[in-house]
Protein backbone atom coordinates (compact mmCIF):
# COMPACT_ATOMS: atom_id res chain seq x y z
CA UNK A 1 0.00 0.00 0.00
CA UNK A 2 2.79 2.37 1.00
CA UNK A 3 4.72 1.68 -2.15
CA UNK A 4 1.57 2.35 -4.22
CA UNK A 5 1.11 5.71 -2.49
CA UNK A 6 4.77 6.56 -2.96
CA UNK A 7 4.73 5.70 -6.67
CA UNK A 8 1.48 7.70 -7.08
CA UNK A 9 3.17 10.68 -5.41
CA UNK A 10 6.12 10.37 -7.77
CA UNK A 11 3.82 10.34 -10.80
CA UNK A 12 1.97 13.44 -9.54
CA UNK A 13 5.27 15.23 -8.86
CA UNK A 14 6.57 14.35 -12.31
CA UNK A 15 3.37 15.57 -13.97
CA UNK A 16 3.36 18.78 -11.94
CA UNK A 17 6.97 19.40 -12.83
CA UNK A 18 6.21 18.69 -16.49
CA UNK A 19 3.30 21.14 -16.52
CA UNK A 20 5.41 23.74 -14.73
CA UNK A 21 8.26 23.09 -17.18
CA UNK A 22 6.06 23.60 -20.21
CA UNK A 23 4.40 26.87 -19.35
CA UNK A 24 7.00 28.94 -17.58
CA UNK A 25 8.73 31.86 -19.18
CA UNK A 26 12.02 33.55 -18.40
CA UNK A 27 10.14 36.44 -16.78
CA UNK A 28 8.52 33.96 -14.40
CA UNK A 29 11.79 32.27 -13.64
CA UNK A 30 13.53 35.49 -12.66
CA UNK A 31 10.43 36.73 -10.84
CA UNK A 32 10.49 33.63 -8.70
CA UNK A 33 14.26 33.54 -8.15
CA UNK A 34 15.01 37.26 -8.02
CA UNK A 35 16.64 37.08 -4.61
CA UNK A 36 19.34 34.75 -5.98
CA UNK A 37 20.11 36.71 -9.12
CA UNK A 38 23.09 38.60 -7.73
CA UNK A 39 25.55 35.75 -7.62
CA UNK A 40 28.59 37.90 -7.75
CA UNK A 41 29.21 39.96 -4.65
CA UNK A 42 31.70 42.73 -5.14
CA UNK A 43 34.03 43.91 -2.43
CA UNK A 44 32.01 46.91 -1.29
CA UNK A 45 34.78 48.43 0.83
CA UNK A 46 37.22 48.38 -2.06
CA UNK A 47 34.71 49.95 -4.44
CA UNK A 48 33.71 52.55 -1.88
CA UNK A 49 37.34 53.49 -1.15
CA UNK A 50 38.00 53.95 -4.84
CA UNK A 51 34.83 56.02 -5.25
CA UNK A 52 35.95 58.29 -2.42
CA UNK A 53 39.46 58.52 -3.88
CA UNK A 54 38.12 59.33 -7.35
CA UNK A 55 35.76 61.91 -5.93
CA UNK A 56 38.50 63.61 -3.93
CA UNK A 57 41.00 63.73 -6.77
CA UNK A 58 41.97 67.30 -7.62
CA UNK A 59 41.40 66.19 -11.21
CA UNK A 60 38.19 68.13 -11.43
CA UNK A 61 39.77 71.32 -10.13
CA UNK A 62 42.56 70.88 -12.66
CA UNK A 63 40.05 70.17 -15.40
CA UNK A 64 38.24 73.37 -14.48
CA UNK A 65 41.52 75.26 -14.57
CA UNK A 66 42.45 73.64 -17.88
CA UNK A 67 39.05 74.58 -19.27
CA UNK A 68 39.51 78.17 -18.12
CA UNK A 69 42.99 78.26 -19.63
CA UNK A 70 41.64 76.93 -22.93
CA UNK A 71 38.93 79.60 -22.98
CA UNK A 72 41.54 82.29 -22.15
CA UNK A 73 43.76 81.05 -25.00
CA UNK A 74 40.84 81.08 -27.42
CA UNK A 75 39.98 84.65 -26.37
CA UNK A 76 43.63 85.67 -26.79
CA UNK A 77 43.73 84.20 -30.30
CA UNK A 78 40.56 86.10 -31.24
CA UNK A 79 41.94 89.33 -29.74
CA UNK A 80 45.22 88.91 -31.65
CA UNK A 81 43.31 88.26 -34.85
CA UNK A 82 41.19 91.39 -34.35
CA UNK A 83 44.30 93.39 -33.42
CA UNK A 84 46.03 92.23 -36.59
CA UNK A 85 42.99 93.23 -38.58
CA UNK A 86 42.94 96.65 -36.87
CA UNK A 87 46.65 97.17 -37.50
CA UNK A 88 46.10 96.45 -41.16
CA UNK A 89 43.37 99.02 -41.23
CA UNK A 90 45.69 101.64 -39.85
CA UNK A 91 48.08 103.64 -42.00
CA UNK A 92 51.17 101.76 -40.76
CA UNK A 93 50.67 99.19 -43.48
CA UNK A 94 52.76 100.35 -46.41
CA UNK A 95 53.80 97.10 -48.10
CA UNK A 96 53.07 93.40 -48.23
CA UNK A 97 56.15 92.83 -46.07
CA UNK A 98 54.33 94.42 -43.13
CA UNK A 99 51.66 91.70 -43.18
CA UNK A 100 53.72 88.57 -42.53
CA UNK A 101 57.14 87.01 -42.95
CA UNK A 102 56.17 84.82 -45.88
CA UNK A 103 54.85 87.77 -47.86
CA UNK A 104 57.87 89.81 -46.85
CA UNK A 105 60.17 87.14 -48.32
CA UNK A 106 58.10 86.92 -51.50
CA UNK A 107 58.07 90.69 -51.94
CA UNK A 108 61.80 90.96 -51.28
CA UNK A 109 62.45 88.27 -53.92
CA UNK A 110 60.40 90.16 -56.53
CA UNK A 111 62.11 93.47 -55.67
CA UNK A 112 65.55 91.92 -56.06
CA UNK A 113 64.57 90.38 -59.40
CA UNK A 114 63.18 93.71 -60.60
CA UNK A 115 66.27 95.67 -59.45
CA UNK A 116 68.57 93.30 -61.35
CA UNK A 117 66.49 93.77 -64.49
CA UNK A 118 66.33 97.52 -63.91
CA UNK A 119 70.14 97.72 -63.71
CA UNK A 120 70.35 95.69 -66.89
CA UNK A 121 67.86 98.01 -68.60
CA UNK A 122 69.79 101.10 -67.54
CA UNK A 123 73.12 99.61 -68.59
CA UNK A 124 71.96 99.24 -72.17
CA UNK A 125 72.66 102.43 -74.09
CA UNK A 126 69.60 103.96 -75.63
CA UNK A 127 68.38 107.42 -76.55
CA UNK A 128 64.84 106.21 -77.21
CA UNK A 129 62.71 108.62 -75.17
CA UNK A 130 59.50 106.86 -76.14
CA UNK A 131 60.70 103.59 -74.64
CA UNK A 132 61.57 105.23 -71.32
CA UNK A 133 58.24 107.04 -71.35
CA UNK A 134 56.31 103.78 -71.91
CA UNK A 135 58.17 102.13 -69.09
CA UNK A 136 57.43 104.95 -66.68
CA UNK A 137 53.73 104.95 -67.58
CA UNK A 138 53.32 101.22 -67.16
CA UNK A 139 55.18 101.20 -63.87
CA UNK A 140 53.00 104.05 -62.59
CA UNK A 141 49.88 102.07 -63.51
CA UNK A 142 51.18 99.04 -61.61
CA UNK A 143 52.06 101.25 -58.63
CA UNK A 144 48.45 102.47 -58.60
CA UNK A 145 47.11 98.88 -58.65
CA UNK A 146 49.49 97.94 -55.81
CA UNK A 147 48.34 100.94 -53.77
CA UNK A 148 44.66 100.06 -54.36
CA UNK A 149 45.33 96.55 -53.03
CA UNK A 150 47.01 97.98 -49.96
CA UNK A 151 44.10 100.37 -49.36
CA UNK A 152 41.67 97.47 -49.70
CA UNK A 153 43.54 95.52 -47.00
CA UNK A 154 43.64 98.60 -44.76
CA UNK A 155 39.89 99.04 -45.12
CA UNK A 156 38.64 95.44 -44.99
CA UNK A 157 41.49 93.54 -43.36
CA UNK A 158 43.55 90.69 -44.76
CA UNK A 159 42.17 89.24 -47.98
CA UNK A 160 43.78 86.76 -50.30
CA UNK A 161 42.49 88.36 -53.51
CA UNK A 162 44.19 91.69 -52.82
CA UNK A 163 47.44 89.90 -51.97
CA UNK A 164 47.34 87.95 -55.26
CA UNK A 165 46.71 91.14 -57.24
CA UNK A 166 49.55 92.95 -55.46
CA UNK A 167 52.02 90.13 -56.04
CA UNK A 168 50.89 90.02 -59.67
CA UNK A 169 51.97 93.68 -60.11
CA UNK A 170 55.54 92.60 -59.37
CA UNK A 171 55.34 89.81 -61.95
CA UNK A 172 54.04 92.30 -64.51
CA UNK A 173 56.81 94.83 -63.69
CA UNK A 174 59.42 92.14 -64.31
CA UNK A 175 57.78 91.00 -67.58
CA UNK A 176 57.51 94.59 -68.84
CA UNK A 177 61.11 95.41 -68.10
CA UNK A 178 62.25 92.15 -69.72
CA UNK A 179 60.27 93.04 -72.83
CA UNK A 180 61.80 96.51 -72.96
CA UNK A 181 65.29 95.10 -72.45
CA UNK A 182 64.69 92.84 -75.45
CA UNK A 183 63.46 95.78 -77.49
CA UNK A 184 66.54 97.79 -76.56
CA UNK A 185 68.78 94.87 -77.51
CA UNK A 186 66.97 94.36 -80.78
CA UNK A 187 67.31 98.04 -81.63
CA UNK A 188 70.97 97.94 -80.77
CA UNK A 189 71.48 94.89 -82.99
CA UNK A 190 69.65 96.59 -85.86
CA UNK A 191 71.82 99.68 -85.46
CA UNK A 192 74.98 97.57 -85.43
CA UNK A 193 73.86 95.72 -88.57
CA UNK A 194 73.11 98.93 -90.43
CA UNK A 195 76.55 100.28 -89.44
CA UNK A 196 78.15 97.16 -90.93
CA UNK A 197 76.17 97.51 -94.12
CA UNK A 198 77.25 101.17 -94.47
CA UNK A 199 80.88 100.17 -94.08
CA UNK B 1 23.70 44.52 -12.66
CA UNK B 2 26.91 46.11 -13.94
CA UNK B 3 28.56 42.68 -13.94
CA UNK B 4 25.70 41.19 -15.96
CA UNK B 5 26.04 43.93 -18.58
CA UNK B 6 29.81 44.24 -18.94
CA UNK B 7 30.53 40.56 -18.26
CA UNK B 8 33.63 40.86 -16.09
CA UNK B 9 34.47 41.89 -12.54
CA UNK B 10 37.12 44.47 -13.39
CA UNK B 11 34.95 46.49 -15.77
CA UNK B 12 31.90 46.07 -13.51
CA UNK B 13 33.74 47.62 -10.54
CA UNK B 14 35.01 50.44 -12.73
CA UNK B 15 31.48 51.10 -13.96
CA UNK B 16 30.05 51.16 -10.44
CA UNK B 17 32.77 53.53 -9.21
CA UNK B 18 32.30 55.91 -12.12
CA UNK B 19 28.53 55.75 -11.70
CA UNK B 20 28.82 56.74 -8.03
CA UNK B 21 31.20 59.59 -8.82
CA UNK B 22 28.83 60.77 -11.55
CA UNK B 23 25.89 60.48 -9.19
CA UNK B 24 27.68 62.57 -6.52
CA UNK B 25 28.47 65.26 -9.04
CA UNK B 26 24.95 65.33 -10.44
CA UNK B 27 23.12 64.98 -7.16
CA UNK B 28 21.47 68.37 -7.68
CA UNK B 29 19.73 66.98 -10.80
CA UNK B 30 17.79 64.54 -8.63
CA UNK B 31 14.44 66.17 -7.89
CA UNK B 32 12.73 63.35 -5.99
CA UNK B 33 14.73 61.60 -3.25
CA UNK B 34 12.46 58.55 -3.50
CA UNK B 35 13.59 58.05 -7.08
CA UNK B 36 17.24 57.74 -6.02
CA UNK B 37 17.51 53.96 -6.57
CA UNK B 38 16.05 54.09 -10.07
CA UNK B 39 18.13 57.15 -10.92
CA UNK B 40 21.35 55.49 -9.76
CA UNK B 41 20.43 52.27 -11.59
CA UNK B 42 19.97 54.26 -14.79
CA UNK B 43 23.40 55.86 -14.36
CA UNK B 44 24.98 52.43 -13.83
CA UNK B 45 23.27 51.02 -16.94
CA UNK B 46 24.31 54.01 -19.06
CA UNK B 47 27.86 53.85 -17.76
CA UNK B 48 28.07 50.11 -18.46
CA UNK B 49 26.64 50.41 -21.97
CA UNK B 50 28.90 53.36 -22.68
CA UNK B 51 31.91 51.27 -21.66
CA UNK B 52 31.06 48.32 -23.89
CA UNK B 53 30.18 50.63 -26.76
CA UNK B 54 33.54 52.35 -26.30
CA UNK B 55 35.20 48.96 -26.51
CA UNK B 56 33.11 48.24 -29.61
CA UNK B 57 31.83 45.03 -28.09
CA UNK B 58 28.14 45.54 -28.73
CA UNK B 59 27.86 43.96 -32.15
CA UNK B 60 24.82 42.32 -33.67
CA UNK B 61 26.28 38.97 -34.46
CA UNK B 62 23.99 36.64 -36.34
CA UNK B 63 26.35 33.72 -36.71
CA UNK B 64 25.03 30.31 -35.75
CA UNK B 65 21.53 31.56 -34.83
CA UNK B 66 19.96 29.63 -37.69
CA UNK B 67 21.72 26.47 -36.68
CA UNK B 68 19.86 26.33 -33.39
CA UNK B 69 16.43 24.67 -33.17
CA UNK B 70 13.47 27.06 -33.14
CA UNK B 71 11.77 27.53 -29.79
CA UNK B 72 8.05 27.51 -30.16
CA UNK B 73 7.42 27.85 -26.47
CA UNK B 74 9.77 28.75 -23.68
CA UNK B 75 10.44 25.62 -21.70
CA UNK B 76 11.86 26.69 -18.42
CA UNK B 77 12.03 24.85 -15.18
CA UNK B 78 11.38 27.19 -12.28
CA UNK B 79 13.58 25.00 -10.13
CA UNK B 80 16.68 25.27 -12.26
CA UNK B 81 19.48 26.46 -9.97
CA UNK B 82 20.23 30.15 -10.44
CA UNK B 83 23.96 29.43 -10.53
CA UNK B 84 23.48 27.24 -13.62
CA UNK B 85 21.16 29.71 -15.35
CA UNK B 86 23.38 32.73 -14.68
CA UNK B 87 26.45 30.88 -15.90
CA UNK B 88 24.58 30.20 -19.14
CA UNK B 89 23.48 33.84 -19.34
CA UNK B 90 27.03 35.10 -18.77
CA UNK B 91 28.30 32.72 -21.46
CA UNK B 92 26.00 34.32 -24.06
CA UNK B 93 27.58 36.50 -26.75
CA UNK B 94 27.92 40.15 -25.66
CA UNK B 95 24.93 41.63 -27.52
CA UNK B 96 22.60 38.79 -26.65
CA UNK B 97 23.64 38.86 -22.98
CA UNK B 98 23.12 42.62 -22.69
CA UNK B 99 19.70 42.56 -24.30
CA UNK B 100 18.58 39.49 -22.33
CA UNK B 101 19.77 41.00 -19.03
CA UNK B 102 18.14 44.36 -19.67
CA UNK B 103 14.89 42.82 -20.94
CA UNK B 104 14.34 39.92 -18.54
CA UNK B 105 16.35 40.70 -15.43
CA UNK B 106 16.15 44.50 -15.32
CA UNK B 107 12.70 44.71 -16.91
CA UNK B 108 13.39 47.27 -19.64
CA UNK B 109 11.16 47.43 -22.72
CA UNK B 110 12.61 46.86 -26.19
CA UNK B 111 12.31 50.51 -27.18
CA UNK B 112 14.14 51.51 -24.01
CA UNK B 113 16.88 48.95 -24.66
CA UNK B 114 17.22 50.21 -28.22
CA UNK B 115 17.62 53.74 -26.92
CA UNK B 116 20.17 52.75 -24.28
CA UNK B 117 22.27 50.55 -26.54
CA UNK B 118 21.95 52.67 -29.67
CA UNK B 119 20.63 49.75 -31.71
CA UNK B 120 17.34 49.42 -33.55
CA UNK B 121 14.35 47.79 -31.83
CA UNK B 122 14.49 45.01 -34.41
CA UNK B 123 18.15 44.32 -33.67
CA UNK B 124 17.32 44.11 -29.98
CA UNK B 125 14.52 41.65 -30.69
CA UNK B 126 16.82 39.53 -32.82
CA UNK B 127 19.43 39.52 -30.06
CA UNK B 128 16.77 38.61 -27.53
CA UNK B 129 15.44 35.78 -29.66
CA UNK B 130 18.96 34.55 -30.16
CA UNK B 131 19.70 34.67 -26.45
CA UNK B 132 16.64 32.54 -25.71
CA UNK B 133 17.62 30.02 -28.38
CA UNK B 134 21.15 29.77 -27.04
CA UNK B 135 19.98 29.48 -23.44
CA UNK B 136 17.45 26.75 -24.28
CA UNK B 137 20.06 24.84 -26.22
CA UNK B 138 22.56 25.11 -23.39
CA UNK B 139 20.28 24.45 -20.42
CA UNK B 140 18.49 21.50 -21.94
CA UNK B 141 21.74 19.61 -22.49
Amino acid sequence: MQSAVSSFKKVVERQTKKISFMHNRWDDYFEKNRKDVDLFQADEDRIWNRVVAKNNKPKYAFQGLAKRMAVACAVLVVVLFVLRHELMMQKQLDSLAAINKELAEKEQGYIQQFNTKWDEFKSLPSDDVELNQRLTEELELLDAIYKNGLDDIKKHGYNERAIVIMLDTYEKRIRIIERLINEKRKKQNDENKSKHIRI
Amino acid sequence: MAYRIVGNQFDAEEVVQDAFVKAFNKMTDLKDVNAFAGWLKQIVVNQAISLIRKQNRLQVSMESIDELPDIEEEQIDLDWPMQMVMEAVMALPEGARVVFSLRIIEGYKFNEIAQITGQTVNNCKVQFHRSKKLLSAKLKK
